[in-house]
């Protein structure tokens, strides 16, 4: 165990995970954990528009991954599989939050309360300093509102830079159907977030110069 | 779509290039997902995770069972030296009583890891665990050494029967102590990782464990 740590820096993903499947290598498994932690949270906070509900699902994903060891077949890589893995947990929640019927009454750990499609910001507390600006809020917003599958593509290739390629790979489908689905994503956020921004999109980011 | 996001290669570029030079239809095509990819950016992230704060006092109260646990002798090292079979009986059923508190501090402590289980405090709590293992073995051993020695010194129990067999049954205990100490941490290393329902399981097998060191102490100072 001990002087584990500074041999698992040259570790293969596929090689980390095999220790911890075939000897339950604590050292193995938490650097995995530290090496995909921010990219997982990344992804679920922009699937489900929510900072707090990325760190849960987040947590949910790798807690997963333990509890699934001994099933995990290494076919493939083990990005591929993680990338599924959160994709499947987003998904879940997403599913979670259409089923509420409207006018429920809010769910104690759900912080916005509003059906997924129309609830565009959850509630902004100070800690939430990445995200708070009124430009970030309406990117947030208009991926909300893209379909997912739509919305999965674009959040993967343009926030995590996975190529077209490991999208088609962690999706199951061609990676033409892919890009096509790619530049449908981009028009329609072209099209929602172009009016707003004005002419020059770069001049929106700072508050002062927000077109009314 | 590959050009705008630069995974086509140099002669595909070119052809593209070529092609946008003469298609009006294209360029404002490729015009607009530039423009959303740099609406896009406006949403950013932390780039490195965010992790709740360390669960310090629940994690450090956790280290110091285990070593209440793996160094089960240390309270009844004194008392380990009197002479009498009877009393080594009751001082094992102190300790006894002594690790039933300590389980139920464990799952206190538990409680307070289930409120925020966040991916840094399991590493530190596996770390801190390792070592305190670690540690836990090495002195219950040597502490086992001493009582032995101890023990063969000055125990009062005239047969050499009874003598050998209180030595055995002390090398015993020691080495399911030691056992169990490796089981505990590792149920304690899953119970950190674990979701909400699992916890409540988990728990219950720590308090089974707890109670089983417990009963097995209670068990051999009655033979």
């Amino acid at each position: 165990m001990k002087g584990l740590l500074s041999t698992l820096f040259g570790l293969t993903d596929e090689q980390a995970m095999w220790r911890v499947q075939t000897s339950d290598d604590s050292a193995a498994f938490e650097h995995l954990v530290r090496k995909w932690q921010g990219p997982i949270q990344r992804l679920c906070t922009r699937m489900t528009g929510s900072l707090h509900k990325g760190e849960d699902l987040a947590q949910e994903v790798f807690a997963r991954l333990h509890a699934r060891r001994e099933a995990y077949q290494p076919i493939g890589k083990f990005s591929t599989y993680l990338w599924r893995m959160a994709l499947n947990v987003s998904y879940d929640e997403l599913r979670r939050v259409r089923r509420r019927p409207e006018g429920s009454l809010i769910d104690a750990d759900d912080e916005s309360g509003d059906v997924l499609e129309r609830n565009l910001v959850e509630e902004r507390t100070p800690s939430d300093c990445a995200a708070a600006t009124e430009a970030a809020d309406r990117v947030q917003a208009a991926l909300a509102a893209l379909p997912e599958h739509y919305r999965v593509v674009i959040v993967m290739r343009h926030y995590e830079g996975l190529k077209f390629q490991e999208i088609a790979e962690v999706l199951g489908i061609p990676e033409g159907t892919v890009k096509s689905r790619m530049a449908y994503g981009l028009k329609q956020l072209h099209s929602v977030l172009a009016p707003e921004f004005g002419p020059r999109g770069a001049r929106s980011r700072t508050p002062e110069s927000l077109v009314l | 779509m590959s050009f705008i996001y630069g995974e086509s290669d140099a002669p595909e570029r070119a052809r593209l290039q070529q092609h946008l030079d003469g298609c009006g239809e294209c360029r404002a095509e490729v015009k607009q997902w530039r423009a959303a990819g740099k609406h896009l950016d406006a949403w950013k992230l932390p780039k490195q995770a965010r992790v709740q704060t360390l669960l310090a006092p629940a994690v450090k109260w956790g280290l110091a069972a285990c070593l209440v646990l793996g160094l089960g002798f240390a309270a009844s090292q004194a008392r380990a030296s009197q002479q009498d079979l009877a009393e080594l009986r009751d001082a094992m059923k102190a300790q006894q009583a002594e690790q039933e508190q300590t389980a139920r501090e464990m799952r206190a402590s538990i409680e307070a890891m289930r409120a925020s289980a966040a991916e840094s405090a399991l590493a530190e709590l596996r770390r801190e665990i390792s070592t305190a293992q670690e540690r836990a073995l090495a002195a219950a051993t040597a502490r086992t050494e001493q009582l032995m020695t101890d023990f063969a010194r000055t125990v009062s129990a005239k047969r050499l029967a009874d003598q050998e067999a209180i030595t055995a049954l002390l090398a015993e205990m020691e080495s399911r102590r030691v056992e169990e100490m490796r089981e505990f941490r590792k149920e304690l290393e899953t119970v950190a990782i674990l979701t909400q329902a699992s916890f409540q399981r988990a728990e219950n097998q720590l308090v089974r464990l707890a109670a089983a060191s417990g009963a097995n102490v209670q068990n051999q100072s009655q033979e």
